[in-house]
């Protein structure tokens, strides 16, 4: 989902106020119109206003709009978990050269410490460890 | 006291910036025996070079040549003063720098320096702030194995650790899918040793510290084993609670997960700035550690070089310090 856009994801997953506002009424509601979405939100906005979020939404490939009779009703493209995942993978690689706002677990491993670390938990069995060999896929 | 302090001074200042990154990799077997002081040390050799960096510099510039500081009288009193305390030849040196540039240039250095910093480092709390707003707002705290962390619904399993004012240990729905219990003690351990042992302000500094300095081997080699070792001193007080086997059982699990999962970043991304090689070995020393003492010779050299330059430094900048104490010897 997220191949075409690794190149340059980032300032496009982050929503601002009004975007978040709209995408936390499409999670819930699932689908909506541009009506529906305005009486949502408590009638303070205008039309135009949620046209212009919805198309923005579009952009950062987070709402995708069809066509249901005579007028349109728009759907969140992705879970709210799945957004949740790609908010962290932003965080996440935003820390690389920002090591000290997050501190990861570990980051990836190459094959040399994954060998080393699966021949210590060998050597190690019966410990209460659970079996490394079952790591998904 | 003459022209070989200075010549001393400059070949420690060169040598050390040089051979650094091989000292630091020669002693990380030692280093990583006490990752924390280990830590201290390297931030302490960046500090000492760089105040023996602006001695120099100063010190240069009290060779008495060149256009001088002050017109007048002023700066006549002013040079043979300083000739006067100046550690180095009697007789003028001829430079080709302007006094001036010599005494401007560490000030000017250290404002720099400074200012990019705290350029860097408002402009990212800016932007992981906004990030991290958003992650917040999908994750609910709650208490696991006796930590309060905030989970987040991500299926990815990752752990890390924000500074305790933006909210601390994040885990995720994931984690807590793919690790068993001693696992998840483990690593909920190394999160927070992270954040008792405030290893974010211990790399806040240490990023302040580095700059654009960077481009010296020494403050480079240095700013890529502090991080490791920090993670070392992480590991460490999680194995002393969960054990070395749980711990590694979690990286195990976790490391092979950091490649690309089912909405995972891409593993290019996780492995651009990978650990691979270049700094202390975490995974090397949680599974086998180094024997120390080969490490012995480096760090001795390292410790020898860093005192013989603060010894240095101190030497060249005492007779200025007791002008300034003493006033100066041409008006008593």
């Amino acid at each position: 989902m997220s191949g075409t856009e690794d190149s340059r994801p980032f300032q496009q997953v982050r929503l601002g106020t009004l975007e978040q506002q709209v995408m936390e009424q499409l999670w819930e509601h699932e689908e909506l119109t541009i009506r529906e979405l305005i009486s949502g939100l408590g009638d303070h906005h205008a039309y135009t206003t949620i046209a212009t979020v919805l198309s923005n939404l579009g952009r950062k490939d987070l709402v995708s709009g069809c066509r249901v009779g005579r007028s349109v009703r728009y759907r969140p493209r992705h879970p709210r978990s799945e957004h949740a995942a790609r908010l962290m993978e932003q965080a996440l690689s935003s820390s690389n050269d920002r090591s000290a706002s997050i501190l990861r677990f570990v980051k990836g491993m190459d094959d040399r410490e994954a060998a080393l670390l699966r021949e210590y938990l060998n050597g190690h069995d019966g410990t209460g460890a659970p079996d490394p060999g079952s790591a998904p896929a | 006291m003459t022209l070989p302090l200075f010549a001393l001074l400059t070949l420690a200042l060169v040598l050390l910036a040089l051979t650094g990154p091989r000292l630091v990799r020669w002693s990380s077997p030692l280093l990583m025996r006490a990752p924390r002081l280990a830590s201290g040390l390297l931030l302490g050799a960046l500090a000492v070079w760089s105040t023996a960096a602006a001695v120099l510099s100063v010190a240069l510039a009290g060779l008495p040549s060149g256009p001088r500081l002050l017109a007048g009288s002023a700066g006549e009193v002013c040079q043979r003063c300083l000739a006067a305390a100046s550690p180095f030849a009697a007789a003028p040196v001829e430079l080709p720098v302007p006094m001036a540039a010599l005494l401007l240039l560490p000030l000017a250095g250290t404002v720099l320096m400074g200012t990019a910093a705290v350029r860097g480092l408002l402009r990212r709390a800016r932007s992981t702030r906004s990030v991290l707003a958003e992650v917040r707002a999908s994750a609910v705290r709650t208490v696991l194995a006796g930590h309060r962390v905030l989970l987040v619904p991500d299926p990815t399993p990752l752990a890390f650790a924000l500074p305790r004012r933006r909210g601390g240990i994040v885990v995720s729905r994931g984690l807590l899918d793919s690790l068993g219990a001693d696992e998840l003690s483990a690593v909920l351990e190394h999160e927070a040793a992270h954040l008792a042992q405030h290893h974010h302000t211990l790399l806040a500094v240490l990023e302040a510290m580095v700059g654009p300095l960077r481009l010296i081997p020494l403050f480079d080699a240095v700013a890529v084993a502090v991080p490791h070792l920090l993670e070392i001193a992480a590991d460490d007080a999680s194995r002393h609670r969960s054990g070395t086997p749980a711990l590694a059982s979690a990286l195990l699990t976790l490391g092979e997960c950091g490649a690309p999962g089912p909405s995972a970043a891409p593993g290019a991304l996780l492995h651009a700035r990978g650990p691979a090689g270049i700094g202390p070995d975490r995974i090397g020393h949680l599974v086998s550690p180094a024997a120390a003492r080969s490490a012995l010779v480096p760090v001795v050299t390292l410790s020898a070089l860093l005192a013989a330059l603060l010894g240095l430094a101190a030497v060249a900048v005492a007779p200025y310090a007791v002008l300034l104490l003493n006033g100066c010897p041409l008006l008593l």
